[in-house]
């Protein structure tokens, strides 16, 4: 990615709260930063990031992908304008409120589609992403998305899971992963949802900050409500959570 | 070569009836530029220029006819940005003058193709600051984003096209360019028209100079070779090569 961008990914085993742990980030950064240029990308084609922001999911990169693939066989031909073309469609789907600016990945690239538009993508939106300041990415549950090129220049990863053995096991993977793959500066671990403290929390990296937040009773009615996270209260454990980890990450 | 001399005939025709704001070239006004364009976001944007429901439209006709374009300058019909205040519909327009030899068929293979859309290209490369630009090659437009601090900081039409003539004229075979915009324009489907005919004779020009075997009975581009003055005898003539 071009640019001074901090790019924060958000990773973890499905279900531990990731979509509202980044949400929540988004929230914090856009409270923080005012000024700030603020990019939240949903890499889960479920796009539950949207549901948790409140913002509209108009088109998703997926659709793109197949209006330009059809194009490419028409008018555009050469590469210079393909590369704008996605830049253009981009800025159209990309929505905007609240500080921050949006896109949906929607689903991941299938192993039939037209490999250049996919390189031609993978440009385009790393460089968009290198035009903000802060870059959070929601991605989908286990580890496929470390290998994308948006995530190539990661300089926040944060790794998310419950109490549980296996969300635990599941980080461990990704670090594994992400330590060949992605180009992060730095690591933060986050256990979210904690309903027991009998047995103490312990990091699988103790070189990383390790964030520890309380199940969240108002983010679970926030839920069931199909509120955004603008709408939980400030002192709510997730927004707290939210806080802790961009201090520790000195974000 | 001829083939897009009509279009800027055309161009001015329908804008004959109206009266330009005037500037000539000076380069010591060529706006700011950032290295790779920026994200302005709707909050700090002041307005956008064919953006949204508004109407765009962008194309660029290359000639080697001196006569056509004799001066630098930038011709504005419309309000300057300062005197804008919403959303409004947007075209851009560019008229080269180039030197024959850049154009010249017989230089080899498709050299006055890989020419023109190397001069088209300058639209992707040119970033002003505070002023978002984004294109469609498919459906001719452009769209900008106009920042609130580019606003008060004075950035105009005058100081854009500034730019971009710099920009052309980078291009030694480059001898003069006038950018033309057009700016609240009600319609623009004329002018749609013309960009789409633009983009039709580059791509028809390509064909012919790959000497790609055509039977004119059969070609889709027929219609066009019939209608651009140059296409035809261009045609016959890399056909005899």
């Amino acid at each position: 990615m071009e640019g001074n961008a901090k790019v924060i990914a958000v990773t973890g085993k499905g279900g531990v709260g990731k979509t509202s742990l980044a949400a929540a980030l988004v929230r914090s950064l856009t409270e923080k930063y005012k000024e700030a240029k603020i990019l939240a990308i949903d890499a889960d084609p479920a796009v539950g990031l949207a549901t948790a922001l409140d913002v509209e999911v108009k088109e998703t990169l997926d659709d793109i992908r197949l209006e330009i693939t059809e194009g490419v066989s028409e008018k555009l031909k050469e590469t210079q304008d393909i590369l704008s073309e996605a830049r253009f469609r981009l800025l159209d789907m990309m929505d905007e409120k609240d500080g921050f600016a949006f896109v949906a990945i929607g689903r991941p690239e299938s192993s039939g589609c037209y490999c250049a538009i996919n390189s031609y993508l993978r440009d385009v939106i790393s460089m968009l992403a290198g035009q903000f300041d802060y870059v959070v990415i929601d991605g989908e549950a286990g580890i496929e998305q470390v290998n994308r090129r948006v995530m190539e220049q990661v300089t926040h990863l944060l790794l998310v899971t419950d109490q549980s053995r296996k969300g635990m096991q599941v980080i461990e993977t990704i670090k594994e992963v992400a330590d060949r793959l992605v180009m992060y500066d730095k690591l933060g671990v986050a256990v979210n949802r904690i309903t027991q403290t009998v047995i103490p929390m312990e990091s699988p990296f103790p070189e990383a900050p390790f964030i520890q937040i309380g199940n969240d009773e108002a983010q679970i009615v926030n839920d069931i409500q199909g509120k955004s996270v603008f709408e939980l209260p400030a002192d709510s454990e997730l927004m707290k959570g939210a806080g802790q980890i961009l201090e520790a990450l000195e974000l | 070569m001829e083939l897009y001399d009509g279009m800027i005939q055309k161009t001015r025709e329908y804008l004959s009836a109206d009266t330009p704001r005037n500037y000539l070239y000076d380069e010591r006004k060529c706006w700011g530029e950032t290295t790779s364009g920026e994200m302005i976001m709707l909050r700090d944007a002041a307005f956008e220029l064919g953006g949204g429901s508004c109407e765009s439209v962008n194309y660029t006709c290359v000639t080697s006819n001196q006569e056509l374009v004799k001066e630098n300058g930038i011709f504005l019909y419309g309000p300057e940005l300062r005197e804008l205040r919403e959303d409004t519909s947007f075209a851009r327009i560019v008229f080269l003058n180039v030197k024959e030899d850049a154009l010249d068929e017989a230089a080899g293979d498709d050299a006055a193709y890989r020419f023109i859309r190397e001069l088209e290209y300058v639209r992707y490369h040119i970033f002003p600051k505070g002023y978002m630009v984004r294109t469609s090659a498919k459906n001719s437009r452009e769209q900008a984003r106009v920042s609130r601090d580019a606003i008060k900081a004075g950035i105009s039409f005058e100081r854009l096209g500034d730019s971009y003539i710099r920009k052309y004229l980078e291009n030694p075979k480059v001898r003069k360019v006038q950018v033309i915009f057009l700016v609240g324009k009600e319609k623009l489907q004329l002018f749609v028209e013309e960009a789409v005919k633009a983009d039709t004779v580059t791509e028809a020009l390509n064909h012919i100079l790959k000497g790609m075997p055509m039977n004119c009975g059969s070609c889709d581009l027929q219609v066009i070779c019939n209608e651009v003055e140059g296409m035809r005898a261009l045609h016959q003539g890399n056909r005899n090569r």
